[in-house]
């Protein structure tokens, strides 16, 4: 019985109440009638919010912008082992729904509304993103507040749908989660060197960054990691990132990144059994660099990157027998204290404005006990039948140590329905 | 835990806030200008004169819809004492984010520094059901109106205005600048008109809309448009259904932008026999476009050329 840290079985149920605090802030910022059925006419002390803006609930004029995602995914898998994994599949991968507004001129906030489907049948619907953010501070400093995607490397503050591949490339999957959003705060700064230079750097503090998030799946066994809800400043979940990005001749950018995910502070534990072990702590080292080019008419565009990662710390447990089969009352928790290392690096090459295709090859060592190697090519050609509609066609082939290999041919389609927008991913 | 490794959490964080290093600020007495796209940025060269200092975000070459985002745009717009756009969300799709980091008040929509070039414009296609079933639509409207003919004239004195709003001390100069501008334009529009004449009626095919505004002013006759919704890629009945047209009605010139002119148009141009006329939709797309006045110079070149007109 083993775990892995990046995905733990916190259900995603289960809010915090942090969680669920900045979840009512947020949804009463974006529109009146988010917390209107109060009375509709006040009294003195009445708990009325003050007596501007409007009465009515009924008005529509400042609702906030909606869009939504489709993701569906028709797939054939084929496994060395011939397991139930095997065989076609068609399903609504992923829906998200995005609602977003000002709250006034000083901050904007956003909610993710996300349903996800495993192959298996196995679905869940849930708040992913929620969050406020504070763009009034002086110079380039902006903060935000609430849950929301971290900021490590170049891949994880993106939705899945939003990637160059189906899934996220297997080091970042392995080492913090297929997505992973986390209630805390984050402070973010740029400024430019020189004229055609830009450097960032954001910190965050959350009080759980154990991964998963909404999407995760739930492990084998019965070791759970545990966050405390409550812990001294010094115990919270970090995350650093800095980067720089430089233009190239006229037509090329490069970007150079260093980022951290520190966990603090948590305990593996078997409920059933009653062990525990606290005061575990490990951390996310990442180191990316990507160059882009496009031509002159904005069509041709090639781009080449990648991120080596290094996990150090308490990477994973497994319940120890001591020699005693059936006695569970002299079993303990074996945790492993190591450092393991991945990457991923791809080429990717767009020679109209709708067509493109690539390769990424991601190489991980398991963070488990037994020491070996997984490795994932991914295949891809991506065209885009519109601005808002993009089909993708994918074969994914997966190289394990334990012979678990596995090749995976999918059809990926994905739509765009209202607000688009082209954010700026540095 | 140990003491160790809740240390290093905290080490690293206080080594990132230590390089987050104060951004350079450059110093200089000329007014900075910065302008979504060449025609606006030479416009304000031309009326700004020695007292702007100008920087153009889009090349000229690309695709006005898809201008790839580089750091030197976020500086220069963070730094700006004057921004100019198109508007009519012509930049929509790369602007305003970079308008979001920038935090430039200065050029915040409302202030004195913000300048919209389509206020006051006439402007044509307004959608009249605002629906992602009619493509990539702008809600308020065709934005290609810097082709116009006599959209160069709007779009100088959108500029005059906001340099005059933002720098009145240097208000004569402005003053004279663009006179001096309006002075060459209506010389070179007379040949224009020359042109014009014997290109009224013709009929042609574009590719995308951002040619309307110049057909209608020069009361030509687009009898088709080879996407069938701006932005959706034509298929094989569109492109076979765009060819049975031309040929019915004896269209000879297909009009088509560099980054549109694909195997599509030549496909058609072979069926059909017709010529492809590629022009540039900005200023510096093309090496005779140093501004806009040789923009439409060029344009009416190249259409009177393609419909075999003797050129004035």
């Amino acid at each position: 019985m083993q775990f892995q840290i990046p995905c733990l079985s916190r259900s995603a149920t289960q809010p915090s109440l942090a969680h669920l605090t900045v979840t009512t802030l947020a949804i009463a910022s974006l529109g009146v009638n988010a917390t209107a059925q109060r009375a509709g006419i006040t009294s003195p002390g009445s708990p009325s919010g003050g007596g501007i803006g409007q009465s009515t609930r009924f008005d529509n004029e400042f609702n906030p912008a909606i869009s939504l995602t489709a993701d569906l995914i028709i797939d054939y898998v084929e496994t060395d082992d011939s397991s139930e994994d095997d065989g076609a599949n068609a399903r609504l991968s992923r829906s998200d729904l995005l609602i977003a507004d000002w709250i006034d001129p000083s901050a904007f906030a956003w909610a993710t509304i996300a349903y996800e489907r495993e192959p298996d049948g196995e679905s869940e619907f849930g708040v992913e993103e929620i969050a406020i953010e504070y763009v009034a501070l002086p110079d380039n400093f902006t903060m935000r507040g609430g849950r929301f995607f971290v900021d490590f490397g170049k891949q994880m503050q993106s939705h899945i749908e939003e990637l160059r591949t189906i899934n996220r490339p297997l080091v970042l999957r392995e080492f913090l989660g297929e997505e992973l959003a986390a209630d805390g705060l984050q402070l973010d700064h740029w400024s430019g060197v020189g004229e055609s230079t830009l450097l960032r750097w954001s910190l965050g503090a959350f009080t759980d960054l154990s991964g998963g998030g909404h999407g995760h799946e739930e492990e084998e066994g019965d070791i759970e990691v545990h966050v405390p809800p409550r812990k001294s400043a010094g115990n919270f979940g970090f995350t650093g990132r800095l980067t720089g990005l430089t233009e190239i001749g006229s037509n090329g950018n490069l970007q150079v990144g260093l980022s951290g995910r520190f966990l603090n502070d948590f305990a593996f534990e078997d409920e059933a059994n009653d062990l525990e072990v606290a005061g575990q702590s490990n951390v996310v080292y990442g180191l990316d660099l990507t160059y882009g080019w496009v031509d002159d008419l904005g069509v041709k565009n090639f781009t080449a990157g990648g991120e080596l990662l290094i996990f150090d710390g308490d990477l994973s447990a497994e319940i120890n027998g001591n020699g005693t089969p059936g006695d569970a009352t002299d079993d303990f928790i074996d945790v492993y204290d190591d450092a393991v290392s991945g990457y991923y690096a791809y080429v990717d090459y767009g020679w109209t404005s709708q067509d493109s295709t690539g390769v990424q090859y991601s190489l991980v060592d398991e963070p488990e006990g037994d020491a070996g190697n997984v490795s994932e090519v991914d295949i891809y050609y991506t065209r885009y039948l519109s601005e808002f509609l993009r089909l993708r066609v994918e074969a994914t082939l997966v190289d394990s140590y334990t012979g678990e290999d596995s090749t995976q041919f999918a059809i990926q389609l994905v739509g765009f329905i209202g607000p688009h927008g082209h954010g700026l991913n540095w | 835990m140990s003491t160790i490794k809740i240390a290093r959490g905290w080490l690293f964080a206080f080594a990132l806030a230590l390089l987050a290093l104060p951004g350079s600020a450059a110093s200089s007495d000329r007014l900075r200008v910065v302008a979504t796209i060449p025609d606006l940025g030479t416009l304000a060269e031309e009326i700004g004169g020695e007292h702007v200092q100008v920087r153009s975000l889009s090349k000229g070459t690309e695709n006005l819809h898809s201008v790839h985002v580089r750091p030197s745009m976020l500086i220069a717009l963070s730094k700006a004492d004057l921004f100019l756009e198109m508007g009519l969300s012509m930049e929509a799709a790369w602007l305003p984010e970079l308008l979001l980091k920038a935090k430039n008040r200065r050029i915040e929509p409302g202030q004195p520094g913000f300048q919209n070039c389509s206020d006051g414009w006439k402007v044509i296609g307004v959608p009249l059901n605002l629906s992602r079933k009619e493509g990539d639509v702008h809600p308020e409207g065709n934005p290609h109106f810097n082709l116009d003919p006599e959209g160069g004239l709007h779009l100088a004195a959108k500029v005059h205005e906001a340099l005059v709003r933002v720098d009145p001390m240097h208000r004569e100069a402005y003053d004279r600048n663009y006179e001096a501008w309006k002075k060459r334009l209506a010389e070179r529009s007379k040949r224009w008109k020359l042109i014009a004449k014997g290109l009224a009626g013709k009929k042609l095919v574009v590719y995308h809309s951002e040619y309307d505004y110049l057909a209608q002013r020069l009361q030509m006759d687009v009898i088709a448009s080879i996407e069938p919704k701006p932005g959706i890629p034509p298929s094989p009945s569109d492109v076979a259904g765009v060819v049975k047209k031309m040929k019915a009605e004896g269209a000879k010139v297909i009009l088509t932008a560099a980054w549109s002119n694909n195997r599509q148009i030549a496909d058609i141009a072979r069926k059909t026999g017709a010529r492809v006329v590629e022009l540039p939709n900005q200023v510096k797309g093309a090496s005779w476009a140093n501004d806009w006045i040789d923009l439409m110079d060029g344009i009416h070149t190249n259409l009177a050329e393609a419909f075999e007109l003797e050129l004035p």
